[in-house]
C-alpha cells in the first residue's frame, strides 16, 4: 500500500462487490460509459474499468474492479482486493437476501484488506435498483444510517443505474473519503516524506496526471 | 470431408453474410444425398473416430451439419462402437427423464406421504419437502438470473422455451452435484452445446423432408430430446471442467525448487491454500509461459499481473468471451476433439498470450489488463489453434507463421489505461544512461526512475526491456508525444 502515497498522480483502486445480479456491472457502465443496458452478461471472475475524474484542479483516476457475485466464496478475492483504496458494496433493494449478504461481503473485505493504520478501507453502501419502487428496506433512513455506523460503512446511497440516480454522487463521496484517509495517513505515518502538493498551481507537478 | 459449398448455407452462418437471393437449402434439397454423404464421410469409415478428431482439431467442422454428433463422440456421450449408438442414446435420455422427474417435482405432489409436523410450509426440518421447495426456489432463481443474461445479443437465447431448457438442465445438474451446485459460468458452457444441437436439428429437419435419413440420424437428431442430449453432453464436459468451478481450498504442494525461488518474493497468489483454478492458471503462467516466452513471463510478473485476474474467465468459459461464437465453436471443436481432458486448454491459453505478447511487453499494467480482459479480435482462429498444437508438441506439428496482434492500442488505453502516452519525462531528475533505440522506435514511455526514496505503484511502472532487437513485428503506437527520456533503467524496486 505504501507506495501508493508516493505516486504523484492519484490512481485509486475501487472495488465494487455484492451478491450476484445486484447491478454492479450496470453501475460501473453507467458511471464510466454513461450507458445502461439490460443486456449485460454475468461477470465471471473479475472485470475492470477506468474512470477519469476532474477533482478540483487535478485529475483523479479510479480503477473500478467489478467482482463477480459468486467470488466471495473461496480465497480468490484476496488477489482482487489488494491495493484497493475504497469499495462499494451493492445490494438490490428488491431482494432482501442481497441485503443480508452485505455484512458477509464487508467481513470478507475487512478480513483480507487493512490499511497500514489498521483501519479498513473507505466503504460505501449502495442500495441499487431504487427505481423499482420496492425500497422497503431503505425507507427508514435513520435505521440505514445506524446500520452503516454499526457495520463500518462511511455512508450509503439509494442508487439506480437505470435512471442514473446518485451514481456519481456516491463516487464523489467515496473519493472524498479516500482522499481524506490518504491525507491523514501522510500526516500521521510518514511525516518526513515528500507529500504531493495537490493544489500546487505550478503546472506539471505530475505530468502524468494530465491527459495531453 | 468438407464440402466447399456447404460454407454458405449453414444455420450457423449469421444472417446477412449469405449471398443475397441464395436459398440456403436449395442445393441440399436438390441433392438429397448430400447430408447423407457428409454423414457417411464422417462416420462410415472404419477408422472414423480418429478421422473426425482430426477434422475437429483442424477446424473442418465449421460448417458441418453433424457437429453435435461429433461432439457427442468427443465427449464420450456416444461410444465408438456405432452399433451401440441407439442403445446408449436411449439409455441417457431415460436417465435424464428420471433425473428431471426427481428434482423438478412439486413437493405437494408427494406431501400426502409425510407427517404434517415435518411437512408444512413453515417447517425448518431438512427432510421437509417444503424446505426443499424453498431451497429449490432460491437455487432456481440464481440460475435463472444468469440464464436471462446468456448471450444477450442472440435472439435464440431470448426465447422463453430455450431459457427454461437451460434453467432446467443447470438445475438438474446442480441437484445431481450437491457439492458443486450451480456456479456462475456454467451457463455459458451449456449454452453453446444447446445451440449446436439446435442448429443440427434445424438443418436435419429441413433435409429430412425430402431425403431418407438413417435410423441413427433420426434418433440422434430428434429435437424432442434436445434437452436430454444437452444435459448428457454438459455433464460429460463438467466431468473435466468441474474443478475449475470448485471453490474447495487445499494446500498447494510445492516442489523444493519452487519453494526456494518463490519464497523471498512471494506474491499474494503464492501464499495460503489455493483452489484448483488458481493453481491451474498460475501453473500456465509460471511454467508454460515461462518456457515459451521468458521475456513475456518476466514482464507480467514484474507488473504483478496475477493470472487469475484474466485467466479464470478464460478457462472457466473455455474462452467463451474471448471469441465470437462462430470462432468459439471452432475452438471447442478442437478442444473436445483433442481430448475429453481438455488438455489443449493450457496451450490455447499460452497461444493467446503469445498472440498479443508484443503489445503486452510494450504496455504498462493498465494497458496489459485492458488487453487481457478485453481480448482483441483475432483474425484467424486456425492459426491460433495451430500455434497451440505446436506449443504442445513441436515435433509433430508444423511451426505456424508468426502471428501477432498489430492494431494500435488506443482502444485499450481509453478502456483500461491512459498511461502509456503520458510522458513522465518531466518528472524529477532521472538517471538517464543510455539510449535504447528500440524504445525510441516503440515510443514507449519508459522510465522507471531509480529514485532512491520513490517507489512507483506497480500499476505505474514501465516495462522492462530485455532482449533488444528481438522485436520484428511491432505494435503500432500512436505517438502523440515526443519521447523525452531516452532509456529505461529498470528499477529493481518495481
Amino acid at each position: 500500500m505504501i507506495m501508493m502515497w508516493f505516486c504523484l498522480c492519484p490512481l485509486f483502486q475501487v472495488l465494487v462487490i455484492g451478491d450476484l445480479g445486484v447491478g454492479k456491472t450496470s453501475i460501473i457502465k453507467r458511471y464510466v460509459h454513461q450507458t445502461y443496458s439490460t443486456n449485460y452478461r454475468a461477470t465471471i471472475g473479475v472485470d475492470f474499468a477506468l474512470k477519469v475524474l476532474n477533482w478540483d484542479s487535478e485529475t483523479v483516476r479510479l480503477q473500478l474492479w467489478d467482482i463477480a457475485g459468486q467470488e466471495r466464496f473461496g480465497n480468490m478475492t484476496r488477489v482482487y482486493y489488494r491495493e484497493a483504496m475504497g469499495a462499494f458494496i451493492v445490494f438490490d433493494v428488491t431482494r432482501p437476501t442481497t441485503f443480508e449478504a452485505i455484512t458477509k461481503w464487508k467481513e470478507d473485505l475487512d478480513s483480507k484488506l487493512m490499511l497500514t493504520n489498521r483501519e479498513s478501507i473507505a466503504t460505501v453502501l449502495l442500495a441499487n435498483k431504487c427505481d423499482q419502487g420496492r425500497e422497503v428496506l431503505t425507507n427508514n433512513g435513520v435505521k440505514m444510517d445506524q446500520f452503516c455506523k454499526d457495520n463500518g460503512f462511511v455512508g450509503w446511497f439509494k442508487t439506480s443505474a437505470k435512471e442514473n440516480t446518485n451514481i456519481s454522487e456516491a463516487a464523489n463521496f467515496l473519493v472524498k473519503h479516500i482522499m481524506a484517509t490518504e491525507n491523514d495517513f501522510l500526516k500521521s505515518v510518514v511525516p518526513d516524506t515528500i507529500s504531493p502538493k495537490l493544489n500546487d498551481s505550478q503546472p506539471g507537478t505530475c505530468s502524468a496526471c494530465y491527459k495531453s | 470431408m468438407q464440402h466447399p459449398n456447404f460454407e454458405a448455407h449453414h444455420p450457423l452462418q449469421p444472417e446477412g453474410e449469405q449471398e443475397t437471393g441464395f436459398d440456403p437449402l436449395h442445393n441440399f434439397n436438390k441433392n438429397r444425398s448430400r447430408g447423407e454423404k457428409e454423414w457417411d464421410d464422417l462416420f462410415l469409415n472404419s477408422n472414423y473416430l480418429a478421422r473426425i478428431r482430426q477434422a475437429g482439431i483442424s477446424g473442418r467442422l465449421r460448417s458441418s451439419r453433424f457437429r453435435s454428433v461429433c461432439w457427442k463422440l468427443y465427449l464420450e456421450v456416444l461410444p465408438e462402437d456405432k452399433s451401440q449408438w441407439l442403445n446408449k442414446t436411449k439409455e441417457l435420455r431415460a436417465q435424464y427423464e428420471k433425473i428431471k422427474e426427481t428434482h423438478i417435482t412439486n413437493p405437494r405432489k408427494a406431501a400426502g406421504q409425510q407427517d404434517l409436523v415435518v411437512n408444512n410450509p413453515l417447517s425448518q426440518d431438512v427432510g421437509s419437502l417444503w424446505n426443499k421447495f424453498f431451497q429449490d426456489k432460491e437455487l432456481r432463481g440464481m440460475i435463472k438470473q444468469d440464464v436471462m443474461r446468456t448471450f444477450p445479443e442472440m435472439r435464440y437465447f431470448q426465447d422463453e422455451d430455450v431459457r427454461t431448457k437451460l434453467t432446467d438442465i443447470l438445475f438438474c445438474y446442480a441437484r445431481e452435484n450437491e457439492q458443486l451446485l450451480y456456479k456462475q459460468g456454467m451457463h455459458e458452457l451449456l449454452a453453446p452445446i444447446v445451440f449446436v444441437l439446435h442448429c443440427d436439428h434445424q438443418a436435419f429437419q429441413h433435409a429430412s423432408e425430402t431425403a431418407h435419413p438413417s435410423e441413427e440420424m433420426l434418433s440422434l437428431l430428434n429435437p424432442m430430446f434436445h434437452e436430454h442430449d444437452a444435459y448428457a453432453m454438459f455433464s460429460q464436459l463438467m466431468e473435466t471442467a468441474e474443478p475449475w468451478f470448485s471453490s474447495f481450498e487445499r494446500e498447494v504442494r510445492r516442489g523444493k525448487d519452487e519453494m526456494l525461488t518463490s519464497m523471498p518474493f512471494a506474491r499474494p497468489q503464492d501464499s495460503g491454500p489455493s483452489v484448483a483454478i488458481v493453481t491451474k492458471v498460475n501453473r500456465i503462467q509460471d511454467q508454460l509461459v515461462k518456457k515459451h516466452d521468458v521475456e513475456l513471463h518476466m514482464h507480467v510478473n514484474r507488473l504483478e499481473i496475477a493470472p487469475q485476474i484474466y485467466g479464470i474467465r478464460w478457462v472457466r468459459l473455455l474462452f467463451g468471451r474471448e471469441f465470437p461464437l462462430q470462432d468459439l465453436l471452432v475452438v471447442w471443436d478442437a478442444l473436445f476433439a483433442d481430448s475429453i481432458t481438455l488438455d489443449l486448454v493450457d496451450y490455447v491459453f499460452v497461444a493467446m498470450l503469445l498472440y498479443i505478447r508484443d503489445a503486452l511487453i510494450a504496455s504498462n499494467f493498465q494497458t496489459c489488463l485492458g488487453l487481457l480482459m478485453h481480448y482483441p479480435p483475432i483474425g484467424d482462429i486456425h492459426t491460433l489453434l495451430h500455434k497451440a498444437l505446436f506449443l504442445r508438441d513441436p515435433k509433430n506439428n508444423p511451426r505456424p507463421a508468426n502471428y501477432q496482434f498489430q492494431q494500435n492500442l488506443d482502444y485499450y488505453k481509453t478502456r483500461g489505461a491512459d498511461l502509456v502516452n503520458n510522458t513522465r519525462g518531466k518528472m524529477a531528475p532521472l538517471n538517464i544512461n543510455k539510449v535504447s533505440s528500440s524504445l525510441l522506435s516503440f515510443g514507449r514511455k519508459l522510465i522507471a526512475p531509480a529514485l532512491e526514496h520513490h517507489r512507483l505503484l506497480k500499476s505505474e511502472s514501465m516495462p522492462v526491456h530485455l532482449s533488444k532487437g528481438e522485436f520484428l513485428s511491432l505494435p503500432t503506437f500512436s505517438l502523440t508525444q515526443k519521447v523525452t527520456a531516452t532509456t529505461a533503467p529498470a528499477c529493481v524496486m518495481c
